[in-house]
């Protein structure tokens, strides 16, 4: 990737996939943020990867399954609903996903 | 209507979800049938995508999922690999869903179809392209109320095979036999229960409609919310109505998705999502790939049972088309064919009528074998089948004294009889019957009464 500021399309772009709603100034500041993350990791463009295979995974692993078995997990409804942020009737509760009445 | 609809064609595509069914789910050990369970009571950190917590693959989801594949027909991809798909949903709390994009588990497949008529007699058949199977984890489930969301999570991390099929099928007729064969077989391979209602089996479809003669494909309407065979043939049916009903009144027809509402037995639309989805899909780095060698593939091949494959050897044993889809409906097909497989010389037919009281192959043999010895009428094998006695069998000369009791008891029907009413014999002989305890052999009593009666 080239190095340089990131443009406002693709901030708006992605914080619209991650359903963050940005102001115009909030725009600016990310772009220069962003860029300056991207930029970092630019810097492995540095390396001679010309003698290296491409892959996914760096542990060389496969063929790693597990028996289909029901193992027990050690922690239970009341400490997982503890952890949202809020819950109701044994349900983890979020704003409305819905704009409309369903 | 009917002329105008023989200028249009319809061409459906289905996409369908299999919920496998294994103990545990996809990439934990969280128990994966939900079904009964209370909200959120099958989860761990794993499956609610908690920080630091590592997927391990379910190696039978991966069987199941090649063996599928393979009875569909599909070249069998050499690696298995996952990928993240990426979205933000509340009911996806890892924000990504693991699913193989670039490399499915099976592809280029096709399934041969041949299904009854609704004359119940003929058979049709026809072919359906398979474009890919991949197998994917399940999201949560999210419950609407009017000032918020609810989430439970049980099904998050449950192993789907999602199914993909070219747009081979031309009505409404069609995608259901389609639906009911692939029901059939993940059935008889015992990966999934396959139950519509419950959500183990899911399908959307691809509808246009296009004047015949056209070479390219109508625009394409996504149809959703399909929760039955009935509902999947009623929303069919009414969608393919109406674009051939637009494009008669010369309207154009938009891309989009609507949903199936039983209460107005109609498709509506669907808000359509803004702009067009991106989902970023990336290797998992988390899950090691899986490689399939040609001696387990071989493997899983000659393991396979199809229904087609039953259906043809239940056929070849003698049995109409017409029964052996009534058996397989009637999950009775694998006891058919073990009877006849076991016992030669039965005749399939009768096999066939009496297999519905019957799940265990010793005690249908046994059954067929008096009923067979002994020359059961029908009346005294079901006599036999109710008190395990086998009823006296008449001899000519009691049998030829009971009917004439039975003559005497009715005269105005033997009065009918000689005035040209033949039918009433019917009757006559049902008395006897019945007078004899269902040991009378029917032919013999037909054969007295006529003696006595002319």
């Amino acid at each position: 990737m080239k190095t340089g500021k990131l443009p406002k399309e693709q901030v708006d772009w992605v914080a619209k996939l991650a359903h963050i709603g940005l102001t115009g100034s909030e725009t600016s500041k990310y772009a220069e943020e962003l860029s300056a993350v991207l930029g970092y990791v630019d810097e492995l463009q540095k390396v001679d990867t010309s003698t290296v295979d491409e892959t996914m995974q760096i542990t060389d692993l496969k063929n790693v399954t597990a028996v289909d078995a029901i193992g027990k997990c050690e922690i239970v409804r009341e400490e997982f609903l503890q952890r949202a942020p809020t819950s109701e009737k044994g349900y983890i509760k979020v704003k409305k996903v819905f704009d409309r009445k369903v | 209507m009917n002329k105008t609809i023989d200028k249009y064609e319809a061409t459906i595509g289905l996409e369908i979800h299999v919920q496998l069914g294994t103990k545990s789910k996809m990439f934990c050990r969280c128990d994966n049938n939900s079904d009964t369970a209370k909200p959120n009571t099958n989860v761990c950190p794993v499956c609610m995508g908690y920080p630091g917590t590592l997927p391990v693959i379910n190696g039978q989801t991966i069987d199941w999922g090649i063996k599928t594949a393979l009875a569909l027909g599909c070249s069998i991809n050499p690696m298995q690999r996952f990928d993240r798909k990426n979205y933000f949903y509340p009911d996806l709390p890892k924000g990504y869903q693991i699913s193989q994009f670039f490399y499915p588990v099976g592809e280029k497949g096709n399934l041969v179809v041949d299904y009854l008529g609704t004359d119940r007699k003929t058979k049709h058949e026809f072919t359906v392209g398979i474009t890919r199977l991949h197998l994917e984890e399940d999201a949560g489930k999210l419950v609407h109320t009017s000032d918020a969301t609810l989430v439970d999570l049980n099904r998050c991390g449950t192993p789907l095979a999602e199914i993909v099929t070219e747009p081979d099928i031309k009505s409404p007729e069609e995608a259901r036999a389609f639906m009911q064969e692939l029901q059939c077989l993940v059935r008889l391979l015992g990966v999934s229960s396959a139950d519509m209602e419950k959500g183990h089996l899911r399908v959307d479809a691809n509808v246009s409609v296009r004047p015949i003669g056209q070479p390219t494909l109508g625009a394409k309407v996504e149809v959703k919310n399909m929760n039955s065979f009935k509902f999947m043939e009623q929303a069919l049916k009414f969608e393919i109505v109406r674009q051939t009903e637009m494009l008669e009144r010369g309207e154009k027809i938009e891309q989009e998705t609507r949903g199936w509402d039983e209460k107005t037995n109609s498709t509506v639309s669907q808000r359509s999502k803004e702009g067009s989805v991106d989902y970023r899909y990336f290797p998992e780095p988390d899950l090691p790939p899986i490689t399939i060698n040609d001696e387990q593939i071989e493997k899983w091949n000659r393991s396979l049972i199809l229904p087609s494959v039953l259906r043809e050897r239940a056929e070849q044993k003698g049995l109409a088309y017409d029964r052996v889809v009534e058996l397989q409906d009637k999950d009775k097909l694998v006891l058919f064919l073990g009877v006849l497989h076991s016992r030669g010389g039965l005749n399939p037919t009768q096999v066939a009528n009496w297999i519905e009281k019957f799940n265990d192959e010793e005690k249908l043999i046994e059954f067929m074998d008096v009923v067979g010895k002994h020359n059961l009428s029908t009346t005294a094998a079901k006599k036999y089948l109710e008190t395990g006695k086998i009823p006296e069998t008449m001899d000519d000369a009691v049998l030829r004294e009971m009917v004439g009791q039975v003559l005497d008891e009715n005269p105005e029907v033997v009065a009918k009889f000689k005035a040209g009413d033949v039918k009433v014999s019917a009757y006559l002989m049902g008395q006897v019957i019945k007078k004899s305890g269902g040991g009378a052999e029917p032919a013999l009593v037909q054969q007295i009464l006529i003696d006595l009666l002319t």
